[in-house]
């Protein structure tokens, strides 16, 4: 060996050598665990919606590690920001396909990102679940989207129930942020409406990013509504809230879960939620029994906010994907199965049964209203009833 | 007629932040030729310190204004030294592309420092109403447009009832006359950037209890005050006064009479009909004589 071949070789050892004694802990650590992805919108205009889900997946993460993980492997949950757009939502969604090949995904709890990235889930087939609940996601009949939370169809069911039935209103005037959210929910409880005679007086669509809603809450109420309804997010929502009250506009409020969030209550006073119904999804607490309660009381003293329902419904999906790997392993068309499979899962928001033909695995909604002078909720009655 | 007062109401308020937005990109235009599209992020700070300062003082507003009048100051001069120096000899556009990028950077920095999370901050004045025929208004909203209104009576007495402000009109006639005629140029920048950040401060502030602050609070304002501007004619105290007020009440009068869907296009519809069939704008000049 001619001393440059001898150079060249001892160069190669070296820099060998240091590769697998850097590589080896990550080689190690991959096959220690088991990466799942989540895509939501940590930062960005919807981060206040987002936080409750980033919250329960990070506590739902330790709690599965502390129980063992995924037959003795760790779980990780590999987070990709979403950020405020739809295009946002797609290129996290795909980076985590491409570094991870995850066995399981959650999707954003933004309807509308979960739209966006559909083409996309149904390339990758890759199991996932979403809080989202639009009616537009019912019609792609994708088989690898799960949703844990209501529907609009059915929350739409359970607001029209609130108007007519509970409050014996007779005159709606909607406000609902335009998109596929907002007006997919609005279009659905308009025609709900309509089947039981009831006509809505008023439909005033608004950008979620809007600041002044005093035309949509004049109009409405200057059309004769004689209850309004609200298909809001966060901040949008606790602006509803105070304008209608800075505009002294009495009229009562029916409104979907987003009002009921703490991103929503923690930037309203408790006067600003007087007279009010909220399809709530949920009322977590004893209500649904004590793991609901130990949930909320451990979120509470780790993030130093309540939970909501939605951030309830993602630790409840990771329980049941942690199940799901124990049982079927890290196969993605296995966890598929298993989770269009799942019946009576008693989770810390509700019990979970998935019906094969939609994904929709919660199938109530908790009709509530704010303890007089508090923020807090208090469930009057279970659609359907 | 009491839905149209209420409405009308609200839109001077909302017009009024909308003209002091508006003066403050007039005045770094007339006084440095830069048209800064940083002036909304410059909304966002002037808010988000805000909250911080009510925070920090315990809710004392006074000392909470002060304070945001100060780091407005402070800010004003970082962007005299950090921006409008090392960009001023360069073309328009790159100025233009120089002041976009600028506030883009300070969305992000405003991000990282506070956080995406809306916050909600109260009013000197609480949050009381007042009724009367029908209407009801919030006293905060009096108390914007009162406050706007001082504001505006404030910064033309500076430009035209003091010396200072006639050095200010001299800078922006003839920079090198002024040179000449002993006026310390760079002094005046600088002054011209304070007041600049400053009025967008006390926009934000204003803002606050109305809506909440987040980080892009100020985008929307920026652009609304920049149609004013385009409308009122740029180089105009009238014309921002009066630009404001229309954005703002084609906005609200817009959402309510003819589509809540499209209030910001009826407002950008206004804006591109002025730079076509009167560019100068209602009392200034064209735009793009100075670009």
């Amino acid at each position: 060996m001619n001393p440059n071949s001898k150079r060249t070789f001892a160069k190669a050892w070296v820099a060998g050598a240091l590769a697998t004694a850097f590589a080896w802990p990550l080689l190690a650590q991959a096959q220690d665990e088991i990466v799942v992805g989540a895509v939501m919108p940590i930062t960005g205009a919807f981060a206040a919606s987002g936080l409750p889900g980033y919250n329960a997946l990070r506590m739902a993460q330790e709690d599965i590690n502390a129980a063992g993980g995924i037959n003795g492997k760790k779980l990780r949950i590999a987070f990709e920001d979403s950020t405020a757009n739809n295009s946002g939502a797609v290129n996290a969604y795909i980076k985590l396909v491409k570094q991870h090949n995850p066995p399981f995904i959650f999707l954003s709890n933004l309807s509308t990102q979960v739209l966006a990235t559909e083409p996309e889930i149904a390339k990758a087939r890759i199991p996932s679940v979403t809080p989202g609940g639009a009616v537009a996601l019912d019609a792609r009949k994708n088989p690898y989207i799960f949703r844990t939370r209501p529907g609009d169809v059915l929350g739409a069911g359970a607001l029209a129930w609130g108007i007519t039935d509970s409050l014996k209103k007779s005159k709606p005037g909607i406000l609902y942020t335009q998109d596929d959210y907002g007006t997919g929910a609005a279009n659905a409880l308009e025609e709900l409406l309509k089947k039981s005679g009831v006509a809505v007086v008023a439909k005033e669509p608004y950008n979620a990013r809007d600041n002044d809603f005093s035309a949509q809450l004049l109009n409405a109420k200057n059309k004769g509504a004689d209850v309004l309804v609200t298909f809001n997010y966060n901040r949008d929502g606790a602006l509803l809230l105070k304008q209608r009250k800075s505009l002294g506009i009495e009229l009562p409020l029916v409104s979907g879960t987003g009002m009921a969030s703490p991103g929503t209550l923690d930037l309203v006073e408790a006067a600003d939620v007087a007279n009010m119904l909220v399809a709530a999804d949920t009322v977590l607490g004893e209500d649904v029994g004590p793991a609901s309660a130990e949930f909320v009381r451990r979120y509470v003293i780790t993030y130093k906010m309540r939970p909501d329902s939605f951030g309830a419904s993602y630790y409840d999906a990771a329980m049941m994907m942690a199940e799901g790997l124990r049982k079927v392993g890290p196969d993605a068309e296995k966890l598929r199965a298993y989770l269009a499979g799942v019946k009576n899962f008693k989770g810390v928001a509700r019990t979970y049964t998935t019906d094969p033909a939609t994904g929709n695995m919660a199938h109530t909604v908790n009709m509530a209203v704010f303890r007089p002078g508090t923020k807090e909720l208090q469930s009057v009655a279970v659609y359907p009833k | 007629m009491s839905q149209f007062i209420q409405l009308v109401i609200n839109a001077v308020a909302v017009g009024s932040i909308y003209a002091v937005v508006a003066l403050a990109f007039e005045i770094a235009y007339e006084s440095t030729g830069v048209v800064n599209f940083a002036t909304g992020q410059l909304v966002t700070i002037g808010a988000l310190l805000g909250a911080s300062a009510l925070v920090f003082t315990g809710t004392h507003f006074a000392s909470a204004y002060l304070l945001v009048v100060l780091g407005m100051a402070v800010v004003g001069l970082l962007f005299f030294v950090g921006v409008f120096m090392p960009l001023r000899k360069q073309p328009a556009v790159t100025i233009i592309i120089g002041t976009v990028a600028i506030g883009i950077a300070v969305q992000n920095v405003a991000q990282l420092v506070w956080g995406s999370m809306p916050i909600g901050t109260k009013s000197p004045v609480g949050s009381q109403t007042l009724a009367f025929g029908g209407v009801v208004v919030s006293l905060h909203t009096l108390y914007v447009i009162g406050v706007s209104a001082l504001l505006i009576l404030g910064v033309y007495l500076l430009l035209y009832r003091s010396a200072l402000g006639s050095q200010f009109r001299a800078l922006a006639q003839d920079p090198e006359a002024a040179r000449l005629m002993g006026i310390r140029v760079n002094r005046l920048y600088s002054l011209t950037w304070i007041l600049v950040c400053a009025l967008a401060g006390i926009a934000g502030l204003l803002l606050g209890p109305m809506w909440f602050i987040e980080v892009s609070i100020g985008e929307g304002v920026g652009l609304k005050a920049f149609a004013a501007a385009i409308i009122g004619g740029f180089g105009s105290i009238p014309g921002a006064i009066l630009g404001g007020l229309l954005v703002g009440l084609t906005e609200t009068l817009g959402a309510a009479y003819i589509s809540s869907a499209y209030k910001e296009a009826i407002v950008f519809a206004l804006m591109f009909v002025f730079l076509l069939v009167r560019p100068q704008g209602l009392f200034g000049e064209r735009i793009s004589d100075r670009a």
